[in-house]
């Protein structure tokens, strides 16, 4: 059950800010989670008013409510909740001037690094170290090459330089930003990548026929805002890490104005009587209404397919602890292989965790281990870590410690220690 | 003064891209594919017998690995291999010709669209030397030739005035269709959404034209040799292989199956097909699984140069933006459409061996793109710094190409050693009443056969015992003395007066204690040591 999805990662440093732990408060800050997305939609909504668009604002917002995505961003990301609402208020004030625009980028950029704790890669194409490697890398693999065609080094050098090589490697950051597939085509992306239905795929022919009613528009002002918002998604994706639903995140945003335009426009034509454009408004609307009901259905049964890993396992461990009476053992060993083990403890099972027989930090049980302890963790932190990621399939007939419970991941989220997880006693 | 510089530097275009495209043939890449090899190999047995390697008399397709390839290319490299005999220069000639010859569409079809005289020699400029125009014109690729007489006949039915080009481009589109299979479905569409112009008939109630449909009609005609003189069922057979339905069928994860899901995610499937050609990643930069394991991967590159993908977008907004105010714009959409379709009815999402007629529609799109940006970056400093940058990249491209991907693209596909061991092989197999082959590869015999230009008379004559039209995988087939199968020294160095050629695993030690027998060679790849030739008395 979608529901029932565990607390995540975000969540928790939220609510261990606040010194605040439990169901309860997990409710209420998705609550709040979502209040603060109705007042983004709303201000989203708004801004097509004074564009004197409002069936735009109107469309626009129902494509977004309608998105998997942002019913995810709620129910799992409250940071990132936040970080639309300044991105709502800035693309407001934008209107007036904007200027607003670069400071909304740097405040993402400053947001990204300081409250979500993302390291971008850019960063380390910046300091043109890995331009150096990837042109000494690029040289030694073609001097290799026995009976190869020559190339004076001269023409070689024009290109193979720190400086074309850093330029090609920050290309390579930006230009995933261009990513139909993620951002249309999720439900069937062909890399099964991680990362949540954005738009569905019935909405890329509104996004099409949007682009050319818009062009038949002519608005110089909304081209303006429009451009300005999807240079704002592009910054915001460079200067930020992790799932690509997250990255960009806000290209959903002037996405929505394009489809919003498409859909108008399809309505418009309606009116007219126009035969096909009853037939292409219907089933686009039948095909999107399919979508919602396979995709929510789909998050509902699969949330462990769409969503993070990690919250699943921490909250695997922590009850299956909360089943044993702990002051029989000396200590209880919790991974920290994929998170801050303390922070999940606290919220699952509140001050027990002061308690000092508890010990957060990842274990090699093949290696060294304690007598009547508790061990929660990946399968290779019971049998010791494989480097191709492929631990037996009975694992637990190997490992010393009787293993009391387990059960295995969708998805690797701790390479070399196997997808299986599980809660074993050492005696 | 002017004009004659401008095309002095048109012409300089073409012969640079003539050079590049046929310079080093045998060294990058650095050794045949396997369908390289039966290329090349049919077109010798044409030119030897009038027959390909299984005795039909010219044929209009070639069984080849039963997939029955098209023939016109084989028939096209007969010349180049009459001249500098049986080797990976000529079998590829034919494909650096083509696609040199398409730079003369790609520069016609650009006049068409872009009217200011430098950019378009800049735009010509970068456009014929992306990264897939070289890549694709140094492989012996039929869809390389395929796409320059697709281009041809899109050139001409794109400005048709009079019968002689309407006749020009029926016979552009079926030599496409000769060339390659997803042309036959390609150019037909084409043709019609020209000659029906849905987009414009939506807003307009014209009389339609009938006699528009005479072009079409003729490529229909053209074509019916090539379904009359072949069993048509057989000419499915690569269809039947890759089809969307074959792979994905029931579409929807198990978990959520049921029948809404099925049409949604079938629906969706295709809809992702199509528009996998516009996403601008897929062009520049994002190399699919399938991709990298065939001799079609670009290392570190897509089919377009890393910029021209996002420059793709311009363009393509700008044609949507415009797509009623000129028959020219909505053209580059119908080509797009009729390009991709062979392709979205395949189980791959991206597949640009099987779209490569879209790629010059593409170009188009991009040309339109460069002119939006330049209508509004005019700056000085801006054109000086993009064109230097554009001048690294094709500099890049180049190295790129004819160096690093020597390296990068040894393999499954690009199997090397034999170009550099077989000829002594062959030399010395004369003495041996057996040979012994040892391949991974799953159509080892035609390296064979390729590189010890095995006489295709003889070859002939087990025709009968070769593996049956339908049969897939490994179709090695033992012929004469010579046996294709895995060596298990330890029971095949029993065997007497034998040639092997084998892996490198083999010790001389384990060789040398055996009484007569003998590594003869140690075989090197371009890079690493491949294979070993050993004999015993």
């Amino acid at each position: 059950m979608i529901f029932g999805y565990p607390v995540s990662e975000q969540q928790l440093e939220v609510l261990y800010l606040f010194g605040i732990n439990g169901f309860v408060s997990l409710w209420i800050l998705r609550l709040l989670s979502l209040i603060l997305m109705i007042f983004v939609l709303k201000m989203w909504k708004s801004i097509f008013y004074k564009f004197k668009f409002s069936n735009i604002g109107w469309y626009s917002s129902i494509v977004l409510a309608i998105s998997p995505l942002i019913f995810v961003l709620i129910l799992v990301y409250p940071l990132v909740c936040v970080k639309l609402l300044i991105v709502a208020v800035f693309f407001q004030k934008s209107l007036k001037n904007k200027y607003y625009l670069v400071v909304l980028g740097l405040i993402l950029i400053l947001f990204n690094i300081n409250i979500l704790g993302n390291n971008p890669a850019i960063f380390n194409k910046l300091d043109l170290q890995d331009a150096q490697n990837e042109v000494t890398k690029r040289i030694s693999a073609e001097d290799s090459v026995l009976n190869s065609i020559y190339l004076p080094l001269a023409i070689r050098r024009a290109s193979y330089n720190k400086l074309f090589i850093s330029y090609k490697q920050i290309l390579g950051e930006i230009l995933p930003f261009f990513d139909f597939e993620t951002i249309f085509f999720q439900e069937i992306n062909p890399l099964m990548q991680k990362s949540v239905v954005m738009f569905y795929w019935p909405e890329v022919y509104l996004f099409v026929l949007g682009i050319f009613a818009l062009f038949k528009l002519k608005n110089n002002k909304l081209f303006n805002f429009l451009g300005g918002s999807i240079f704002i998604a592009v910054i915001d994706y460079v200067f930020s890490e992790g799932s690509s639903y997250l990255r960009l995140v806000l290209v959903v945003f002037p996405l929505s104005i394009i489809i919003a335009f498409g859909l108008n426009h399809l309505v418009e034509m309606t009116r007219k009587y126009h035969v096909i454009s009853i037939v292409a408004l219907t089933g686009v609307s039948l095909f999107i209404l399919m979508g919602v009901g396979t995709s929510f259905y789909d998050l509902n049964v699969r949330p462990d397919y769409w969503l993070d890993n990690r919250p699943i396992a921490f909250e695997f461990w922590f009850k299956e602890i909360s089943k044993l009476n702990i002051d029989q053992y000396n200590s209880v060993y919790v991974s920290s292989l994929v998170g801050d083990s303390k922070k999940y403890c606290y919220f699952y099972l509140g001050v027990k965790c002061n308690d000092k027989r508890f010990v957060f930090k990842s274990f090699d049980l093949s290696k060294e281990r304690v007598l009547n302890a508790v061990y929660a963790g990946f399968a290779g932190e019971f049998v010791g870590a494989k480097l191709k990621n492929d631990i037996d399939v009975d694992w637990e007939t190997n490992s010393i410690a009787k293993i009391v419970n387990k059960i295995s991941l969708r998805d690797t989220i701790a390479n070399q220690y196997g997808n299986d997880i599980g809660v074993g006693i050492y005696q | 003064m002017i004009n004659k510089l401008y095309l002095l530097l048109i012409i300089l275009i073409i012969v640079t891209g003539l050079f590049l495209r046929t310079n080093g043939l045998d060294q990058s890449p650095p050794s045949l594919g396997f369908d390289e090899a039966a290329l090349g190999y049919n077109a010798y047995s044409l030119l030897k017998t009038g027959r390909d390697e299984y005795g039909n008399w010219l044929p209009l397709s070639l069984r080849s690995f039963n997939d029955f390839k098209p023939a016109l290319y084989s028939y096209l490299t007969i010349p180049f291999i009459y001249i500098w005999g049986l080797n990976a220069t000529a079998v590829r000639m034919t494909s650096a010709v083509a696609g040199t010859a398409s730079l003369i569409f790609l520069y016609l079809l650009l006049k068409k669209y872009i009217k200011n005289k430098w950019l378009l020699v800049f735009i010509f400029m970068v456009l014929s030397l992306e990264p897939y125009r070289l890549h694709f014109s140094r492989s012996a690729f039929e869809t390389n030739l395929s796409a320059m007489f697709f281009s041809g006949g899109a050139y001409f039915l794109l400005t048709v005035k009079n019968k002689f080009r309407k006749i020009l481009s029926v016979l552009f589109f079926g030599l496409a269709a000769y060339s390659y299979h997803s042309a036959r479905l390609s150019a037909p569409l084409l043709i019609l959404l020209w000659a029906f112009d849905p987009i414009d008939r939506l807003r307009t109630n014209l009389k339609f034209d009938w006699s528009k449909l005479v072009p079409l009609f003729a490529l229909i005609l053209i074509c019916i040799p090539i379904f009359v003189m072949n069993n048509s069922s057989l000419l499915l057979t690569r269809f039947k292989q890759e089809n969307v339905f074959n792979r994905f069928y029931p579409y929807a994860p198990k978990e959520i199956l049921s029948p809404v899901s099925f049409v949604y995610y079938f629906t969706g499937i295709i809809s992702g097909h199509l528009f996998s050609y516009i996403s601008p990643i897929n062009l520049n930069f994002r190399i699919y699984d399938w991709v990298k394991m065939s001799p079609q991967f670009i290392p570190g590159m897509g089919m377009l140069g890393w910029i021209e993908g996002v420059v793709f977008l311009f363009g393509f907004v700008f044609i949507v933006g415009n797509i009623l105010k000129s028959f020219n714009y909505r053209f580059l959409i119908y080509w797009m459409i009729a390009g991709i379709a062979p392709a979205a009815a395949t189980w791959t999402w991206y597949h640009p061996l099987r779209s490569l007629n879209i790629f010059p529609a593409i170009e188009i799109i991009v040309a339109l793109g460069f002119w939006q940006i330049y209508l509004r970056f005019k700056n000085k400093i801006f054109v000086i710094f993009t064109i230097l940058l554009f001048l690294l990249t094709i500099i890049f491209t180049i190295n790129n190409e004819l160096k690093y991907s020597a390296f990068e693209n040894n393999g499954e596909y690009q199997p090397g050693g034999y170009k550099e061991g077989m000829p002594y092989f062959a030399s010395i197999s004369n003495k041996y009443s057996r040979v012994i082959i040892d391949t991974p590869h799953a159509q080892g015999f035609i390296f064979f056969l390729f590189y010890t230009a095995f006489d295709p008379a003889t070859l002939h004559k087990f025709a009968d015992i070769r593996p049956e039209p339908g049969v897939e995988g490994n179709l090695n087939f033992d012929f004469d003395k010579y046996v294709f199968r895995k060596v298990d020294w330890p029971q095949d160095n029993k065997l007497t007066n034998t040639l092997f050629w084998t892996r490198t695993d083999i010790t001389d030690a384990e060789v040398n204690r055996i009484p007569g027998a003998k590594i003869q060679k140690r075989v090197w790849n371009s890079l690493y040591e491949t294979a070993s030739i050993i004999t015993t008395e």
